[in-house]
């Protein structure tokens, strides 16, 4: 899915949405730029990034939107927990992967970051698009094909691919519930 | 109203204070301009990020999830903090009616120096006992300086 910018008037109407008293000199119409996308996991949901560009790279802000719901991306699993109560889920075989992609990028896990180890979009294009682990030794190389998908008995999904934990791949199975939530078991020892 | 106050803003902005105490350029820079009472909010974002709006406060990002202070965070307020003595000195970020690649090329010579400078506060805060060049590392940095000196 491509992004798409606001117009002006999309971007000031967007602002006087989300602005805070509290953060003066974020949410300037002149400096920002703002762009969004739909997600195929979350129905009638779109990912929006705000930019303000005063500063580089530009500070960024990001949000989930559904009609007239705002949800703010803040590292917490919070804003996904409420979108999925609202029903919004699109839980299948050819959304799983990016639902825990998307989830794993914006529920942020301090100390250990935890990522999906995947090809960038523009990578999976091709046919068999592949991530070199180990650059010397050309090594331990992963593609999307790696990642295998199974359904469970109660609808939810159990992913099995590489993960990035804090800076280290390691293999790991991640378990998707049918309400979004994510518990992701890590194997040592690539 | 989105509240984007860090529920753990309070120790955060009081341990990230008492820990650049320890490095003395960044103590003299807090004594010689101190921070106005509200001037410093930590706020939730994805990622860490500072952004200095004016020449009266400074904001730091983190995630909702931490509940710690990271030394990331203290060199990320020593690098605001010289934004801010800079700002207050008469600098100003490119505006942005200028060409993208004269704006971004402005931006890039602006972090350069601020960066260069906080690396004299890391260099303080590692001989206090924290692992402040690591982080630098781990960021790609530490080889700026012998890279500035080579041009």
């Amino acid at each position: 899915m491509e992004w798409s910018p606001f117009t002006v008037e999309e971007t000031q109407a967007f602002l006087n949405r989300v602005q805070s008293p509290f953060l003066p000199g974020i949410f300037v119409v002149e400096t920002t730029e703002i762009s969004y996308k739909p997600l195929p996991f979350f129905q009638n949901t779109r990912h929006i990034v705000l930019e303000n560009l005063a500063v580089a790279p530009p500070l960024s802000l990001e949000y989930l939107m559904r009609g007239d719901d705002i949800f703010y991306l803040d590292g917490s699993d919070a804003p996904l927990k409420a979108l999925c109560e609202k029903g919004a889920l699109i839980l299948k075989a050819e959304t799983v992967v990016d639902y825990l992609e998307f989830h794993c990028a914006v529920v942020v896990e301090r100390p250990d970051d935890i990522l999906l180890f995947r090809p960038s979009p523009a990578l999976r294009r091709f046919k068999d698009p592949v991530h070199y682990l180990d650059f010397q030794f050309d090594q331990n190389n992963f593609g999307e094909h790696d990642i295998t998908v199974n359904m469970r008995p109660d609808k939810g999904f159990t992913v099995h691919a590489a993960f990035v934990f804090d800076g280290k791949i390691d293999p790991a199975t991640a378990h998707i519930s049918t309400n979004g939530d994510i518990t992701i078991n890590r194997r040592e020892g690539i | 109203m989105i509240d984007y106050t860090h529920p753990h803003a309070e120790k955060i902005h009081q341990e990230t204070l008492s820990i650049l105490q320890h490095a003395p350029s960044a103590a003299r820079l807090l004594e010689q301009a101190p921070l106005p009472p509200g001037a410093l909010r930590i706020f939730k974002t994805l990622y860490p990020r500072i952004f200095v709006p004016d020449e009266q406060s400074l904001y730091i990002g983190l995630p909702a999830t931490q509940d710690y202070t990271d030394i990331e965070q203290v060199i990320d307020l020593a690098a605001a903090l010289l934004e801010l003595k800079a700002k207050r000195e008469g600098m100003k970020r490119p505006d942005q009616a200028l060409d993208q690649e004269e704006s971004l090329q402005k931006q890039h010579l602006i972090n350069l120096d601020l960066i260069l400078h906080t690396f004299a506060i890391v260099q303080e805060l590692e001989d206090a006992g924290y692992k402040a060049v690591d982080c630098i590392r781990k960021q790609g940095l530490a080889p700026l300086p012998r890279v500035v000196a080579a041009s």
